[in-house]
C-alpha cells in the first residue's frame, strides 16, 4: 500500500492533497485534466468488499440527487482499487481543503439554527425514502457521511450500502446501529429502520454538539422551549422497542415538519430582528411619502391620513397638532433615516453572513463587526432622534404583523419620543 | 468500573504498549483541551497544547521517569502541561500578539477546575450505564444544566416525583462512583 504524493497522477487525474485516512484506505482530492475537482477513495484490500457498494449506487441507486455521485472506478498503481466521487465544497477560506462536511461543520461553527438544521434532516431523510424504496439501505449515515455540494445536501460513503434482509449487521459505526444491530444478528437481515435509527442519532449529535456515544446527555446551552420539541424526535427515532420507532421516513419527515411549526408557534425560531426593523424601515419610508406627498404644505383643520395597508382604519394622526407631531418626525427624521438604514443593513448583512456557512471570512472577524455594528446601533437609539426613527419603525412593524393593540402602544411611544425632542429643542433655544 | 486505571495505564506506556498510548492519548485529551478552553486559547493554538504536551510525555521517557515516590500523576501532568502553556505564552509575547495570557496567576484554578470537571464527566460516563435513560437525562437537566425540577418534568414529560427520584438515585450512585474513582485512581486525586 503506497500514499499518493500531491503531483502524482493516476489515470489522468492529479492528486491535489490528502484528505483523510483510515482502515479503509485513504481519501483524496484529485483533479481531471479540465480541473474539475473530485474526491479519490483508495481501498484497503479488506475493504474491497465496499466495491460491491459502489456498484449498486452506480447502477441502481445512480438516479437519486441527495447520493454523491460516483463517476467511475479504477486501480492504482500498488494494485488497490479505487473510486471517483462527486467531491464536497470547500469549508476553508484559504487554500487549504477542508471537506464540506456536516460534522465539520459542526466542529467548526457549532450549532446551527433549528431550521437549517431541520432542513438537512429532511434532505437525508427524502434521500433515505428513495434508497429504501429502491429496496436498498445505507447502513452508514453519520455527520462525516453528510457532504454538502454546491451547497446541497448529500449522502456519501456507500461501501455498506445492501438490499434489504442482506447478510449480518457486523459492519457499520457502531453508535449509530441501534443495540439489536450491534449485539446480535437481526431477523430477517438489514432494515431500513437502521437507516432511520442513524438519522435520529445524527439530529441528537448535531443539536446538542455531542458525540453519539454520549446519547442521551443533553448539550451545555440547549433553550429549555426546542429541546423538549427536538427531543421528542430523536427519542422516538433512537427508542429501544424497534415497534415504537418511525416505521419510514415519510413519518420521520412528518415529525420534523410538525416540530418545525411547533418551535415556530413559540417563537423559538430565531426571528432575524435586522430584516424585520428593514422591512418596518421600507414600510415607513412608504408612508412618509405618501404623506410627504398629500401634504398640501398648509395646516389642514383635520388630517387624516390612513396609513397605507391599514385594515383596522387606524388613523395615524387625527388633528392639527399630531400633523405638527408628524412634519417634525419627517424633517428630523431626515438623514437620520439613512444612517439608520445604513445600520440595519450592516447587522442584517453580517448576522446573515454567520447563519450561513460555509464562511467566506474568518468567523471572529465577523463577529467583531458584528458587535461593532450593534455598539453604534445602541448609541444611535440612545439619542432623541435616534429614538423617533426606530419608535416610527416599531410601529411600522406592528402595522406590518397587523397587530392593533401593539400599533396603539407603539404610536403612544413614538409621540411620546416626539414631544421630548420637541421640550429638549425648546429648552436649548430658551437657554 | 470497566476502564482502566491510570495505574495500569502507566505501566501500559512504560512498557511502550502502543494501544496504551492510544488510550492515553484519548483519555487526556479532553482534559488538556479543557485546560486550554480555560485560557481561552484559539483552536489552533490548543491544538498545540495537546500535541506538545503528549510529545514531551511520549518522548525522552517521561513517563519512564515519573516516579510515584515523588508525587502523583496529577502533579506530574500539572508541571508538564505548565510548562508547555509558560512556552507558549511566551511565543505568543514574542509575535507580539495583544493576547496575553496569565499563566501564573491562573494556572492553579484553571487546572483545577478542568481536573474536576474531567472528573465528573468520567463519573457521568460510568453513571450512564448504570440507569435507565431518562433517569440519567434528567439528572443531567438538573445537574449540568440546572433546570429546575418543575421544567425538567415538563420537558421530559414525566412527574415531579420521578424527577425528585431520579435525582436522589443518580447522586448516591454519582457520590459512590467518585469514591470508587478516589480508591482506584490514587492518582486522579484532588
Amino acid at each position: 500500500m503506497k500514499i499518493l504524493s500531491p503531483g502524482e497522477t493516476v489515470d489522468s487525474l492529479t492528486v491535489v492533497s490528502l484528505i483523510g485516512k483510515g482502515g479503509f484506505g485513504e481519501v483524496y482530492l484529485v483533479r481531471d485534466v479540465s480541473g474539475g475537482r473530485f474526491a479519490l477513495k483508495a481501498l484497503n484490500a479488506r475493504a474491497e468488499t465496499e466495491i460491491s457498494g459502489f456498484i449498486r449506487v452506480r447502477d441502481q441507486l445512480k438516479s437519486i440527487d441527495g447520493l454523491a455521485a460516483i463517476h467511475s472506478a479504477g486501480k492504482l498503481p500498488d494494485g488497490r482499487i479505487y473510486y471517483l466521487m462527486e467531491c464536497a465544497d470547500n469549508l476553508s477560506a484559504g487554500n487549504e481543503y477542508i471537506p464540506d462536511t456536516l460534522a465539520n461543520r459542526l466542529a467548526r461553527n457549532g450549532a446551527m439554527e433549528t431550521k437549517q438544521l431541520f432542513g438537512i434532516v429532511d434532505d437525508i431523510l427524502d434521500a433515505c425514502e428513495k434508497i429504501h424504496a429502491a429496496g436498498y439501505i445505507h447502513r452508514d449515515i453519520k455527520p462525516e457521511n453528510i457532504i454538502f455540494v454546491n451547497g446541497k445536501t448529500k449522502i456519501a460513503d456507500f461501501g455498506l450500502t445492501a438490499p434489504f434482509g442482506d447478510g449480518e449487521a457486523d459492519m457499520g459505526t457502531s453508535a449509530y446501529m441501534p443495540r439489536e444491530e450491534v449485539f446480535g444478528k437481526v431477523k430477517g437481515g438489514f432494515q431500513p429502520g437502521m437507516d432511520l435509527y442513524a438519522v435520529g442519532k445524527l439530529l441528537y449529535c448535531a443539536y446538542n454538539l455531542r458525540a453519539a456515544e454520549e446519547y442521551p446527555a443533553p448539550g451545555e446551552n440547549i433553550d429549555p422551549a426546542s429541546y423538549r420539541i427536538i427531543r421528542k424526535i430523536y427519542v422516538k427515532a433512537l427508542h429501544e422497542t424497534p415497534a415504537f420507532r418511525f416505521r419510514d421516513a415519510k413519518e420521520f419527515r412528518a415529525e420534523l415538519r410538525r416540530a418545525q411549526i411547533a418551535l415556530t408557534k413559540q417563537g423559538t425560531a430565531r426571528w432575524k430582528s435586522p430584516l424585520l426593523w428593514s422591512a418596518a424601515l421600507l414600510l415607513t419610508l412608504l408612508a412618509m411619502l405618501f404623506f410627504i406627498s398629500t401634504r398640501s404644505g398648509k395646516k389642514s383643520s383635520v388630517s387624516v391620513q390612513k396609513p397605507i395597508d391599514a385594515p383596522w382604519e387606524e388613523r395615524l394622526f387625527t388633528d392639527d397638532a399630531d400633523h405638527e407631531i408628524y412634519t417634525l418626525v419627517t424633517q428630523t427624521s431626515g438623514h437620520g433615516m439613512d444612517e439608520y438604514a445604513k445600520l440595519c443593513g450592516t447587522i442584517w448583512r453580517l448576522q446573515n453572513e454567520l447563519d450561513s456557512p460555509p464562511l467566506r471570512r474568518d468567523g471572529a472577524v465577523i463577529r467583531r463587526e458584528l458587535a461593532a455594528a450593534q455598539k453604534e446601533m445602541e448609541k444611535f437609539t440612545a439619542t432623541d432622534r435616534g429614538n423617533i426613527i426606530t419608535a416610527n419603525a416599531d410601529l411600522a412593524a406592528a402595522q406590518i404583523a397587523n397587530e392593533p393593540e401593539k400599533y396603539r402602544i407603539r404610536k403612544r411611544q413614538l409621540l411620546d419620543a416626539v414631544r421630548n425632542y420637541r421640550k429638549t429643542l425648546s429648552e436649548k433655544r430658551g437657554q | 468500573m470497566a476502564y482502566t486505571t491510570s495505574t495500569t495505564l502507566l505501566k501500559k506506556l512504560a512498557s511502550g504498549d502502543e494501544i496504551g498510548w492510544e488510550e492515553f492519548y484519548f483519555r487526556y485529551a479532553p482534559f488538556i483541551r479543557g485546560i486550554a478552553s480555560g485560557f481561552r486559547l484559539s483552536p489552533g493554538a490548543t491544538d498545540e497544547l495537546l500535541q506538545q504536551t503528549m510529545v514531551k510525555i511520549f518522548t525522552n521517557g517521561s513517563v519512564g521517569r515519573f516516579d510515584r515516590a515523588k508525587g502523583n500523576f496529577r502533579s506530574f501532568l500539572r508541571t508538564i502541561v505548565k510548562h508547555k502553556i509558560i512556552d507558549l505564552a511566551r511565543k505568543k509575547q514574542e509575535e507580539a500578539l495583544p493576547e496575553e495570557i496569565p499563566v501564573e496567576e491562573k494556572f492553579g484554578e484553571v487546572f483545577d477546575a478542568s481536573y474536576r470537571k474531567y472528573l465528573l464527566d468520567m463519573a457521568f460516563d460510568a453513571l450512564k450505564e448504570e440507569v435507565q435513560p431518562t433517569t440519567f437525562e434528567a439528572f443531567c437537566l438538573l445537574i449540568r444544566n440546572e433546570f429546575p425540577p418543575q421544567k425538567v418534568a415538563e420537558t421530559l414529560d414525566i412527574s415531579i416525583d420521578s424527577v425528585y427520584a431520579a435525582k436522589s438515585r443518580c447522586t448516591k450512585k454519582i457520590t459512590r462512583i467518585l469514591q470508587e474513582i478516589g480508591e482506584n485512581e490514587p492518582d486522579l486525586a484532588l
